[in-house]
């Protein structure tokens, strides 16, 4: 009888094999879910939920997220993989199989009698050789458009329809390309993402330059300005209450009123400003003005601009303040007061489309845009929402190449794997390696080929062709050279997923006791 | 020009905030109607409502696979529609009659005989009929008769927020403020939830405020916190009012959340703050199943809804600067609730003689048990449903020159004369009483008749009340906080593992309970009108 069971007797406690077994039944559970995704071969999931929401998704990150997973050891894998998501964006369904497999072969050896323990250290003297491997069998290059599309284009297939996959991953390279500079860091952030429910996937495209979600908000506003300035601010253009409580302290009606006047007086010098500033640098020329506004712009406000002809545009999002000084130069500015020309930024058009209830104003015709704008077209709501979920994969795995400026040849590396290690730890190196080969394997078996059928051809143009990658062909069932065919991964992200499943792995391994056991009552 | 200042964006954090805000929507009785909205919640908690509503994108039956779009194998895992209680039933088929039948060929003419003919007579509208939804209501989706818009509902994902729901432990203590924080702050919740308040406060032309219902005793606090945060930063400008709705309370949330807003208002059933084990406050007139969050949000909802009156009623509205400043003079910002419900007028009797005879409208705090006559400081008042016809007799004979034309005068002149004034007093009302159609449950225990007066007869079906509430700011709520002080204190983090695996330490929990301290210490020093009577 476990000691907690006298303390406490509502605990549950199941323990050695007991616990491990709950453990690998939760972690083989969670792997069958996935099993059937992986690859671009895998299959689509459409989950119906019990009020009509549709989900389309094939991405284990997303699956982990929609399923509503009781088992706990099950979460805590789906909680680690969703980590790995955010930190790399990609593999979680490849983490979630490997896991699977990795307790799957441990438990064969702990059959026989090897002790947890052991098969936990070969784990760790494994993980530290595959990804010496991976070090070895990685391709340093530079990172050309090519090869960047190849990336993507991999990536991508596992999630969406093969020509929509082609069309994004020009779309995702063309948008990283763009903002990319220099001698800085890459900022995805960069690129904005918008949706539009309208059309088709296929016509998803990437717009040079910006896509505001709202537009002027007055009927005699122009909609659409050619050759503009944009003046892009955070400085309230409303009246608003004063910072100072105010409320009751008036003597009479009439001293309120004047108060009024006064803060009303405040606000119009504000947009006093604006206009002079739009009479100074559109003199003598037929170029145009924009106001787009981070605060509120109000009624009347609005009038005033609208009368000199200026679009202005309000409660525009923190983000994009940032992202229209890079599309179009110029800066946001905080005040009016010190306000000069260079403020300013040029657009060669602003245009307003109305779809629906929603305006949409569009920033183009940038002279070098360093922040770009992906248009996600769909018909329905999840059509969107799954296009979106690939882009920002698409956008992530070529983030990751440029960072790494490596790539691993798809599905290679992972085939190595030695036996030098001494003593029983050998086992848990073994039990690793058997391991790796489920993602072939899976592959394999998604593709409608025979698993072991298939191994076996990989292993044999392995051990024939001298350490060269060697791929599998899903369309033949045959081997192929990865680095022939353009199919490439990410470094970081097998790295990753060496080093998350091996650790959970391991830990879920020694465990040998699960407690359960109510909270402490607060009293 | 303060005529158009009218614009409010509402904001639900939470499970119970929701139901609470539910009742609240349907006590509105528009028609066709998207409020200014932004509820959230966590997944799984809509049960038969879908997340983008139904207003746009009614609801296909059957789904095929070739949707997905994909050349591999699609499968299709489908869970069982969840079941539909009889109140939301009637109000698709109502929704279906007014749509039409779902044709998409226009030109062509329908019968519309056929159609009469397929309802039967006796058919009544959802709003006449009786129902005891209090076994069949489980989430709030249940019983809301309004249509959302699309982007109204956002779901948080429930493997991160530990809320009291998921637990489905009801005796558990829940904590989460850390969680619900850290979720919030997760770039793609913060990205979205603060996106789509943006979009609500850029269709307004002049937004006055935020008012916000917040759950305060699980993770939702923090995300709240977020919430409160990001609007602190981005609408500076704008007031808010906090309306803290809870069946037991925690105090990290307090703090921050006090801080944040520019009043916030604690509502709990339970006369105590801090445990909930506590018993439930008593009304006179009202049975409440005090674990029914389906009856308690009723209560708060009818608070919420009539105290609102005061900067959202139709013709006479306070700007909410105004009754914001009102509400918290010298950095008091945590204020009571009180509710009277009914009122307690007798059918057959004005209100002036009811007044006279010594009777007022009971006002029963909301807020934890909090005693808002202790010294109090402000008071805003709001009384409604009674008629001006019910004010005085037509026999009666006022002194010369005094006349009363609405209810809320005659109140205030009443108010005048009882002891104990606060300094500043506001007390305003409207016509219209609370209506309670359903899905308003039946609480009522007293005998009324159907418009809600006080009456020898019961009548099983109340359609409206008068009622009256009151929102307070005084020396009780300066105790009300001295006893969470008091229970914080006591709490040995190191023996609540769960707010320890949060990453609350004991020098975290010593800061929650120094501003807590501090939020108190405003009601107790540099304050001119509490006098020795506080014995703080």
């Amino acid at each position: 009888m476990a000691a907690i069971k006298t303390l406490n007797p509502k605990a549950e406690v199941a323990r050695a094999a007991q616990a491990l077994s709950i453990n690998i039944s939760g972690a083989r559970g969670i792997q069958d879910v996935l099993r059937t995704n992986l690859g671009p071969k895998g299959t689509m999931k459409m989950l119906v939920s019990g009020a009509g929401d549709i989900k389309i998704t094939k991405d284990g990150n997303i699956l982990l997220h929609e399923m509503q997973i009781q088992h706990p050891t099950a979460s805590m894998i789906s909680k680690a993989c969703t980590a790995q998501d955010d930190i790399i964006g990609d593999g979680t369904t490849s983490t979630v199989l490997l896991i699977g497999e990795m307790l799957k072969q441990a438990d064969i050896q702990i059959q026989d009698g090897l002790h947890p323990r052991l098969i936990a250290e070969g784990f760790d003297l494994a993980k530290v050789k595959a990804q010496e491997v991976l070090d070895q069998v990685k391709i340093v290059d530079e990172m050309k458009r090519e090869r960047l599309c190849q990336v993507a284009r991999t990536a991508l297939r596992t999630k969406v329809q093969s020509d929509l996959a082609d069309k994004l991953t020009e779309v995702c390279v063309d948008a990283v390309l763009s903002i990319k500079e220099e001698g800085k860091p890459l900022d995805l952030h960069m690129v904005e993402i918008v949706e539009m429910q309208h059309k088709t996937e296929m016509d998803t495209q990437l717009v040079k330059g910006l896509v505001l979600d709202h537009g002027g908000r007055h009927p005699d506003m122009p909609k659409r300005a050619t050759n503009a300035y944009i003046l892009t601010c955070n400085v309230s253009m409303e009246y608003e209450k004063t910072e100072v409580n105010s409320g009751f302290f008036y003597k009479s009606a009439g001293e309120r009123d004047k108060l009024v006047t006064a803060e009303r007086e405040f606000i119009e010098n504000r947009v006093n400003k604006v206009i002079e500033l739009k009479k100074k640098v559109c003199a003598g020329n037929n170029n145009t003005f924009v106001v787009i506004n981070q605060k509120g712009i109000d009624p009347m406000s609005l009038d005033m601009l609208a009368k000199e002809g200026i679009m202005g545009m309000r409660r525009a999002k923190r983000r994009n303040m940032e992202r229209l000084a890079l599309a179009c130069g110029g800066m946001a500015v905080n005040s009016f007061d010190d306000m000069t020309e260079d403020c300013l930024g040029f657009a060669g058009s602003v245009y307003e489309h109305v779809l629906g209830e929603t305006k949409y104003t569009f920033v183009e015709e940038l002279k070098n845009p360093h922040s770009v704008t992906i248009l996600i077209k769909g018909p329905y709501k999840h059509a969107l929402q799954q296009t979106k979920d690939a882009t920002r994969d698409g956008l992530r795995g070529i983030k990751n190449a440029l960072d790494d400026g490596s790539l691993i040849a798809a599905y290679a590396a992972l085939m190595k794997y030695e036996n030098e290690v001494k003593g029983r730890a050998r086992y848990g190196v073994r039990a690793f390696a058997d391991a790796l080969l489920v993602i072939p394997k899976t592959l394999a078996s998604n593709s409608g080929y025979d698993a072991m059928d298939s191994l076996v051809k990989l292993r044999e143009e392995y051990k024939n062709n001298g350490g060269l990658p060697v791929g599998l062909d899903i369309t033949t069932g045959e081997a192929l050279n990865p680095c022939d065919a353009g199919i490439f991964d990410n470094y970081c992200v097998k790295r990753h997923m060496l080093d998350a499943c091996s650790v959970i792995a391991r830990n879920l391994l020694i465990v040998d006791e699960i407690m359960r056991a109510g909270l402490s009552q607060l009293k | 020009m303060a005529q158009n200042i009218r614009e409010l964006i509402t904001l639900q954090i939470g499970h119970h905030a929701n139901f609470v805000g539910t009742h609240w929507w349907n006590l509105q009785r528009q028609e066709t109607y998207t409020p200014r909205l932004l509820c959230i919640d966590t997944k799984g908690s809509l049960h038969s409502l879908p997340a983008h509503g139904s207003l746009y994108n009614p609801i296909q039956p059957d789904h095929s696979t070739s949707e997905a779009s994909w050349d591999g194998p699609v499968e299709l895992i489908q869970q069982l529609p969840e079941e539909k209680n009889e109140y939301l039933m009637d109000l698709e088929q109502e929704d279906a009659r007014f749509l039409g039948p779902a044709d998409e060929d226009k030109d062509i003419c329908i019968d519309d005989s056929s159609i009469s003919n397929k309802v039967p007579d006796f058919h009544l509208a959802p709003s006449q009929k009786i129902y005891d939804l209090t076994k069949s209501v489980k989430v709030w989706s249940d019983f809301l008769r309004p249509h959302f818009h699309p982007t109204s509902i956002y779901l948080l994902d429930d493997t991160l927020v530990k809320s009291a729901r998921t637990s489905g432990n009801t005796d558990e203590t829940i904590w989460g403020f850390p969680l619900g924080s850290a979720l919030f702050q997760r770039e793609e919740v913060e990205d979205e939830i603060t996106d789509r308040i943006r979009r609500l406060a850029e269709s307004c032309n002049s937004l006055q405020g935020f008012q916000i219902l917040s759950d305060i005793h699980d993770g939702m606090g923090g995300v709240c916190y977020g919430v409160l945060q990001h609007l602190a930063d981005e609408y500076g400008s704008k007031d808010s009012i906090t309306f803290a709705t809870t069946p037991s309370q925690l105090s990290p949330s307090y703090t921050e959340l006090s801080k944040l807003s520019s009043v916030f208002v604690p509502l709990s059933l339970r006369k105590s703050c801090w445990d909930f084990q506590a018993p439930s406050t008593t009304f006179s007139n009202l049975t409440l199943e005090e674990n029914n969050p389906y009856i308690t949000s009723s209560v708060m909802a009818a608070f919420v809804d009539t105290a609102s009156l005061v900067y959202r009623s139709r013709t006479s509205p306070l700007p909410l600067s105004y009754v914001v400043d009102m509400l918290s003079p010298g950095g008091r910002n945590v204020a009571a609730g009180s509710v009277a419900l009914p009122l307690g007028l007798r059918f057959d009797q004005a209100m002036l003689e009811w007044l006279q005879q010594g009777h007022k409208p009971n006002l029963v705090s909301l807020s934890a048990g909090c005693d808002y006559t202790v010294a109090p400081i402000s008071e805003i008042r709001v009384i409604r449903g009674v008629p001006s016809s019910r004010l005085v007799r037509p026999d009666t004979k006022l002194p010369p020159g005094v006349h009363y034309t609405t209810a809320s005068q005659l109140y205030n002149e009443f108010l005048q004369e009882s002891h104990t004034p606060p300094s500043m007093r506001m007390v305003t009302g409207v016509q219209d009483p609370l209506k309670l159609n359903p899905p308003f449950p039946s609480i009522f225990s007293g005998t009324f008749t159907e418009d809600g007066y006080a009456n020898n007869v019961a009548t099983t079906n109340i359609k409206s009340a008068p009622c009256a509430a009151g929102l307070h700011q005084g020396a009780g709520i300066g105790h009300l906080l001295q006893h969470l002080v008091t229970a914080a204190e006591k709490l040995d983090v190191t023996k609540v593992p769960s707010l320890v695996e949060e990453g609350l330490d004991k020098d975290g929990w010593s800061g929650v309970v120094e501003d807590l301290r501090n939020i108190t210490r405003n009601y107790c020093i540099n304050n001119i009108e509490i006098d020795s009577s506080d014995n703080d």
